[in-house]
């Protein structure tokens, strides 16, 4: 009678509950790349970054940190709705031009190009070695699904965009933006030359020419780029982006936040999504 | 001219809904420490709750200032400007050259935006003698590392000096704008700031000197236009807090400027308190003789400790932590170490002398959550309770009594512009011994003693005089300051009561009562008091002076402000020389450091000295806790007040604790919206 009431227990059971009822397959996170034993990992209560490189072996000799990708369901699912967002002005700008401007069609073809984009989810994380991590505010808690990669360390610069050949160039210490368009053959005539994006290879995204000033938000107050304080470096892993010059279009934020939505698009769906 | 008025008008308003700040890095002080280029103010102004002291020099001016970022986007400053080569009393060698005082305040009231620039308005001395009188309206513009500034200002940047008002204020650009208008010129400069730590400035200064003719240094100096309005400096800062600037003014003289600024309540140590760590063999005592030992070991005094199996009741008499929050935290946090799990409710009530000022209540799951770190600070707040609303219930048996007290601490008192001498001080200690032999009475003694006193005056006392004699007093190098019977009493309402006899203070000895009721959760703080007394013989410390008596009798209330930190006091009556009007006070909070500043308003008709009549008694003063000083908490507090001590108008018992400045920090209003085990000022490790 046991035995069958075991029986019963095993299988049957779970063939009757409602599907909420049943048990939910155990978290897991996943860290591959330049790590000692990479694979995937049940999560734990309270597990964090550190917790998980740990558990992992910790960093493999290779492990360029400031290149680590964390990419989370939970962020994707944000960054659709963004994007969404995003499209929905450009369709606006598209409709604002009207047919008749000689660059509706490209804005159209940009907005669709951007409609079928898929975010990356990749969350900004910054690691270091893992003592120094622990209680830290880098130290991100982690979740279901969470997939940590690791790359080794790069040697070049992506170069994407309006220009004459793009692809990967060697990145040399203290590599100015000139050096480098110069050896992608240069800006096409259509290069919004002003509006270059640097995409770092930690995913933030910002303008790298900036003119001869510019206003810094967070300073509030005009600075000589000559000046400035943080002036982006392009480092090896980096991505260059030239967009084209969008010209006069029904962008109701001006070319400015049409640069800025750029950046954001980089950020959220990744290098070389971007026509 | 109305037009201006009203164009002024609006843009105070506009300035309600700028927004960011743009000042930063040209915040450097001027000649006479307002924030400027060296001679004018541009429209910075000085970082909220930072201040700075320094001194300057191009002869043959010398400023000795102190400037304050008080409030966001208004700053103040106070100096004293001395010329070189006047002497201010020809009779009294001692005094030196002669001195101005001066007050001066800037409203930026647009912050620098995108495309606008940041707009203030400079009131410089408007008050008194107005010698380095001027009201400007000036505009600066940051393309960093440059700073432009273009300005308007009238008086000394303007085309003719601004007469003395006396014992009022002046403000031509308010009270008749198209005299301001006709008589302002422009000013302006450019400082470059290539790194945070070293500027350089280029001036054009409008002042005429020339034609100052109020100006003392005018006639001995100025008696021709001076060679260049172009005047040129280099900032460098060393440290963060500490400034040099080297100047060429005026196109034939060297100018130095040296300043210090801090930030106001950042102590000089980190405070640090070690939690308290329970013996492992007094975990085996009950609960109640558990918590009364962990208190006792924090700080707490007078440690009363009931739990009926459902509510824990504690009173203490917090004895250490500066901020009474704290003080509940500290408690909390020894409970959440103990098991909090166990009582259902809880009721702290701290207490002084025996006097319920603060109650807390909340529930012990709630607060095993928060000590688990399940719950926010915000959150626990939500179900906890400030009050002082204590249910009336017997008081519980004290453990950890202290019944004497002492404390010894440095006293340094100046005596400002006496004509026998400008700055005379006094240096040493004072120290009081205090016994609280029953619930809210106190025997206090109170000796100082000042191995360093330079204090003595030319003056003689007044018509009427209640502190104009006060040098008769103070020149003593050892004195009693008080020998005083209190006692202090707390009826339902709540209602306060103290009254005190015996030698009030250095100068007056008597009966003094008073009454304080909190409303509103202590928002309100209302009151009345008065006292009878007799002056003190200064030749013996125990007699009276026979030749009269005096009486004082106030209406007292307060406002309290703590969405900005503010306490804003009138004390209305019958003043010590029997003058009738009011006193007001502001009073602003920076993490436990307390500035005030008073004016007073009193009928002066009874004075017939030409000194006392008319005059309105003003000062400023400073609390600052010891805390700062030590690394660690303290309840003990210096305070430092500048106001001239030769009239005799608006004056008032100097007592040694009045009720409101007792209930003040433990009230409900006060209280945070949340608690997040970290000190109140904001530094703490």
């Amino acid at each position: 009678m046991n035995r069958l009431l075991r029986i019963l227990l095993i299988f049957a059971l779970p063939a009757v509950l409602p599907a909420g009822a049943q048990s939910a397959p155990n978290p897991v996170v996943q860290i591959r790349g330049e790590i000692s034993r990479p694979g995937a990992y049940e999560l734990r209560k309270g597990e964090t970054l550190s917790s998980l490189i740990l558990r992992a072996g910790g960093y493999a000799d290779n492990a360029w940190l400031p290149g680590a990708v964390l990419l989370r369901k939970t962020e994707r699912a944000r960054q659709e709705e963004e994007l969404a967002g995003i499209v929905k002005r450009l369709e606006a700008a598209v409709r604002e031009d009207g047919p008749w401007e000689p660059q509706h069609d490209r804005m159209r073809r940009f907005a669709d190009s951007v409609r079928h984009l898929a975010p990356s989810g990749r969350v900004p994380v910054r690691l270091s070695l893992v003592r120094l991590m622990i209680h830290s505010p880098q130290d991100l808690p982690l979740e279901d699904g969470d997939d940590l990669f690791l790359p080794s360390a790069p040697r070049t610069v992506r170069v994407l965009g309006a220009l004459r050949d793009p692809g990967e160039y060697p990145a040399s210490p203290g590599a100015r933006l000139p050096e480098i368009v110069a050896a992608a053959g240069g800006f096409l005539p259509e290069a919004d030359r002003d509006g270059t994006i640097l995409l770092k290879a930690d995913g933030t995204a910002g303008r790298l020419s900036e003119g001869w000033a510019a206003w810094n938000e967070a300073l509030g107050r005009w600075e000589l780029s000559l000046f400035r304080k943080n002036r982006p470096r392009i480092e090896a892993g980096d991505t260059l982006f030239v967009p084209r010059d969008p010209g006069r279009s029904g962008w109701t934020g001006g070319i400015e936040d049409y640069r800025r939505m750029l950046a954001r698009i980089l950020e959220i769906a990744g290098p070389g999504t971007l026509p | 001219m109305r037009t201006l008025a009203a164009l002024l008008a609006c843009l105070s308003l506009l300035a309600v809904a700028s927004a960011s700040a743009g000042d930063a890095p040209f915040t450097f002080p001027s000649n006479s420490g307002l924030t400027g280029l060296l001679e004018t103010p541009t429209a910075r102004v000085m970082e909220t709750n930072r201040y700075r002291v320094g001194v300057g020099m191009a002869d043959p001016y010398r400023w000795y200032y102190g400037a304050i970022g008080i409030f966001p986007r208004i700053e103040a400053a106070g100096r004293v400007t001395e010329v070189g080569g006047v002497p201010g009393f020809s009779e009294f060698g001692g005094y030196g050259d002669t001195k101005d005082k001066a007050v001066d305040f800037k409203f930026q009231f647009l912050r620098e935006g995108k495309y606008t620039p940041a707009l203030a308005l400079a009131v410089l001395d408007p008050h008194g003698t107005r010698i380095y009188s001027s009201q400007a309206i000036v505009a600066s513009k940051q393309i960093f590392p440059f700073d432009f500034t273009l300005g308007l200002g009238n008086g000394r940047l303007g085309k003719r000096p601004l007469p003395s008002t006396g014992e009022n204020f002046g403000l031509e650009i308010f009270t008749d704008p198209k005299e301001w208008w006709g008589d302002a010129s422009l000013f302006g400069g450019i400082q470059f700031a290539p790194t945070e730590r070293l500027a350089l400035v280029a001036e054009y200064s409008p002042v005429a000197y020339h034609k100052q003719t109020t100006d003392p240094a005018r006639d001995a100096h100025f008696r021709e236009p001076v060679p260049s309005r172009l005047n040129f400096g280099l900032r460098w800062k060393p440290l963060r807090w500490a400034e040099i600037d080297l100047s060429w003014q005026r196109g034939e003289q060297f100018g130095v400027n040296l300043s210090v600024a801090f930030d106001i309540g950042k102590p000089i140590l980190p405070i640090h308190d070690p939690p308290y760590r329970e013996p492992a063999k007094a975990r085996a005592s009950p609960f109640e003789d558990r918590v009364t030992e962990a208190l006792a070991g924090s700080g707490f005094r007078d440690v009363g400790v009931s739990f009926d199996g459902v509510t824990l009741r504690i009173e203490a008499r917090n004895d250490r932590w500066f901020f009474p929050e704290r003080a509940v935290e500290v408690i909390l946090e020894i409970l959440s170490g103990m098991e909090p799990a166990r009582f259902e409710y809880l009721q702290i009530v701290l207490t002084e002398e025996g006097i319920p000022l603060l109650g807390f209540a909340t529930t012990g799951h709630g607060l095993s959550g928060y000590g688990a770190g399940k719950i926010p600070g915000e959150r626990f707040r939500e179900f906890s309770r400030f009050t002082m609303e204590l249910a009336e219930a017997p008081p519980l048996p004290v453990r950890h009594r202290r019944i004497v007290d002492w404390d010894l601490r440095p006293s340094f008192e100046t005596f400002l512009n006496d004509p026998s001498g400008f700055f005379k001080y006094r240096l040493g200690a004072s120290g009081q011994l205090r016994a609280t032999p029953w619930r809210g009475g106190t025997l206090l003694l109170g000796l100082e003693g000042y191995p360093l006193n330079t204090v003595s005056t030319v003056n003689v006392p007044l018509s009427n005089p209640v502190r104009s004699d006060i040098v008769l007093y103070k020149k003593e190098r050892i004195a009693m300051g008080r020998l005083l019977a209190e006692q202090v009493v707390r009826a339902p309402g709540p209602v306060f009561g103290r009254i005190s006899a015996g030698y009030l203070e250095v100068m007056y000895a008597g009966v003094d009562a008073e009454t304080a009721v909190p409303l509103f959760d202590g928002r309100i703080l209302a009151g009345a008091g008065g006292s009878y007394l007799r002056k003190r013989d200064p030749d013996n410390p125990f007699r009276l002076r026979n030749d009269r008596e005096y009486h004082t009798l106030f209406l007292n209330g307060r406002l309290n402000l703590p969405e900005l930190d503010l306490m804003l006091d009138v004390k209305g009556g019958r003043f010590l020389a029997g003058d009738l009007g009011a006193r007001f006070t502001v009073s602003k909070r920076v993490r436990g450091v307390v500035l005030s500043a008073w004016y007073s308003v009193t009928d002066t008709s009874n004075f017939t000295d030409p000194f006392n009549r008319g005059y309105h008694d003003k000062g400023i003063a400073v609390e600052i806790p010891i805390r700062l000083f030590l690394g660690r908490d303290s309840r003990t507090a210096y305070r430092i007040a500048l106001s001239p001590w030769t009239r005799d108008a608006g004056q008032d018992l100097d007592r040694h604790r009045a009720l409101f400045d007792q209930i003040g920090p433990n009230l409900p209003v006060r209280m945070p919206g949340h608690l997040d085990r970290k000190d109140p000022s904001g530094y703490t490790e």
